[in-house]
């Protein structure tokens, strides 16, 4: 990560109001994935986001054109944490626009510096943990068919992150760069990253003894009587042990595995519960 | 399920189930439209919707949202396209009578194509950055917006639309006689598997968070169901507490904790 350079001799002076960075944040939430490409990821939903913002920053057309330039390069975030960074570059572009020393590369180096770090936590937080914990919850639900969780989980978590986005936009704005990294390291966001955590690893724990579903058929002939290994045996030593060994199994899978291995792990499962089901062991 | 008719998908309705995939793949709005890449429940209301049976399509779509349930797209790379799989299983039981677990099944080869067609939609998405940097240059704000919101969203009308749409239409009535191949054992199979994929969902949640000190909670939710019969909704409540009784009990006053030490 750069050290942060940004010069605070004009920090006094605004010229931006919220309604600025309001408008210009809706344009990131609305746009930041429409055009992701290969080449430069979400660069050119950045720099039409930034578009009201230097438009009235910069006067001089040349600077202008300069300033669209600059955030036409490689950028790629989550879209709701990643908006702390946007907050912070329309505070650097207010005061390089307002004559302070901040060289072009000091705007693009906080940019690609901070965007990583904030798109692991918000794909952690966002993504990872409040979207399936709401989805869990509707899950019953959806189960029993009714049209609500097809929309409702999905609507609150639109209206959580909005909130959470422009909240951390306008944080961004207003700290800048050094309490930026200082936010990174700070305890609240360790705390709630820790909280979701706990709270998405009970609630996977319960779906998966409601949803995952494997027993088998086997049965032990004995000279008198016919044993059912799942209902005489498994079960009375401990229900839900066979899907519980399931999601162990492909939870040790996807960890041995390299990263994002998720389309293997689920061809390994369909061709083991084929083969397994096939012979009647499943 | 021997010789049931199968009902044909209007042209109408496949237009209609192929516009939700263009919806899908324009991705407006971060937490709206990028969502709707992650979960098939939006698609299989919207499916049940236009075909006119919302109840068999949410159950479809339950099956499906366990297996892709914690699959994300670290650096905007998608594995598994779960929009494309409802759409297309949750029409072929609604117009084929096939059992929902071979729906699940059948859908998997269909989440990996969508995830082929996204890739094919950013490397286009190419072209208008470099159509924005010449636009840069003259410091033309219209073509920037034309190049950044609606030139992109043009050529999804092609990629996405036109395809799922005729996959729709035409692909439907081959699916049921597919299946009636399908012989018993292997069914059988296919039924297990339908049983074993949500495993994986929660399997890829688990390997997200990451923190392998924390793994007995997941232990202490899956037998708080088993032995408790607990519902989900009770089920967070204490998980809510829970969590907020390690932080109270393992964070030090100014906050600094052994959390950054050992995460």
């Amino acid at each position: 990560m750069q050290a942060p350079r940004t010069n605070d001799v004009t920090a006094n002076k605004k010229v931006l109001t919220p309604g600025d960075i309001r408008k210009s944040w809706w344009i990131w939430w609305f746009g930041c994935e429409v055009s992701n490409s290969f080449e430069r990821l979400q660069a050119l939903s950045f720099c039409i986001s930034m578009i009201p913002i230097l438009r009235k920053l910069y006067k001089k057309e040349e600077d202008y054109r300069a300033a669209l330039k600059r955030h036409l390069q490689f950028f790629n975030t989550q879209g709701i944490w990643g908006s702390i960074v946007h907050g912070i570059a329309i505070a650097m572009e207010e005061q390089k626009a307002l004559g302070a020393d901040i060289p072009d590369e000091a705007i693009t180096g906080i940019k690609t510096g901070l965007m990583g770090p904030f798109a692991g936590i918000g794909d952690t937080i966002d993504w990872a943990t409040w979207l399936p914990i709401l989805i869990g919850l509707f899950i019953p639900l959806a189960k029993a068919g009714s049209w609500v969780a097809g929309i409702a989980p999905f609507l609150i978590f639109m209206a959580i992150t909005i909130i959470e986005g422009y909240s951390l936009s306008s944080i961004g704005y207003r700290v800048g760069t050094n309490s930026a990294t200082q936010i990174l390291k700070s305890g609240w966001i360790q705390q709630l990253i820790l909280a979701a955590s706990i709270l998405g690893l009970i609630m996977m724990g319960g779906l998966a003894a409601s949803y995952v579903t494997v027993s088998t058929p086997l049965v032990i002939q004995t000279a008198t009587t016919k044993i059912s290994v799942q209902k005489d045996i498994l079960d009375k030593i401990l229900p839900g042990l066979l899907p519980l060994l399931t999601v162990t199994g492909v939870y040790i899978y996807l960890e041995k595995a390299k990263r994002n291995n998720y389309t293997y792990a689920m061809l390994l499962i369909v061709v083991v519960g084929i083969v397994l089901g096939y012979f009647g062991v499943l | 399920m021997a010789t049931q008719v199968v009902a044909q998908v209007t042209v109408i309705q496949a237009l209609l189930i192929g516009a939700y995939y263009l919806f899908k793949g324009c991705r407006f709005g971060y937490t709206l439209g990028v969502t709707t890449i992650f979960t098939p429940l939006p698609a299989a209301l919207w499916v049940g919707i236009v075909l006119g049976n919302v109840p068999l399509a949410m159950t479809v779509g339950a099956s499906l949202q366990l297996m892709y349930l914690g699959i994300i797209a670290p650096g905007g790379n998608l594995p598994q396209d779960s929009a494309l799989a409802a759409l297309i299983a949750c029409t072929v039981v609604i117009k084929s009578n096939i059992p929902v677990e071979a729906a699940v099944s059948l859908a998997i080869p269909i989440g990996l194509l969508g995830a082929q067609l996204m890739n094919v939609e950013r490397i286009i998405n190419a072209a208008w950055v470099h159509m924005a940097d010449k636009y840069a240059e003259k410091g033309n704000t219209t073509g920037l917006y034309l190049a950044g919101l609606v030139y992109p969203s043009l050529v999804k009308i092609p990629l996405y639309l036109l395809p799922v749409a005729l996959a729709v239409y035409y692909g439907t009535t081959y699916v049921q006689g597919l299946v009636n191949a399908i012989p018993a054992p292997l069914m059988h199979g296919l039924t297990v598997v339908g049983g074993m994929l949500p495993a994986l969902g929660f399997a890829i949640v688990v390997s997200v968070i990451g923190r392998k000190y924390l793994l007995p909670y997941f232990i202490a939710g899956f037998f708080l169901v088993k032995y408790g019969g607990l519902g989900i909704m009770p089920l967070a409540i204490f998980g809510g507490i829970i969590a907020y009784l390690h932080i109270l009990f393992t964070y030090k006053k100014d906050g600094e904790g052994r959390v950054n030490a050992s995460a």
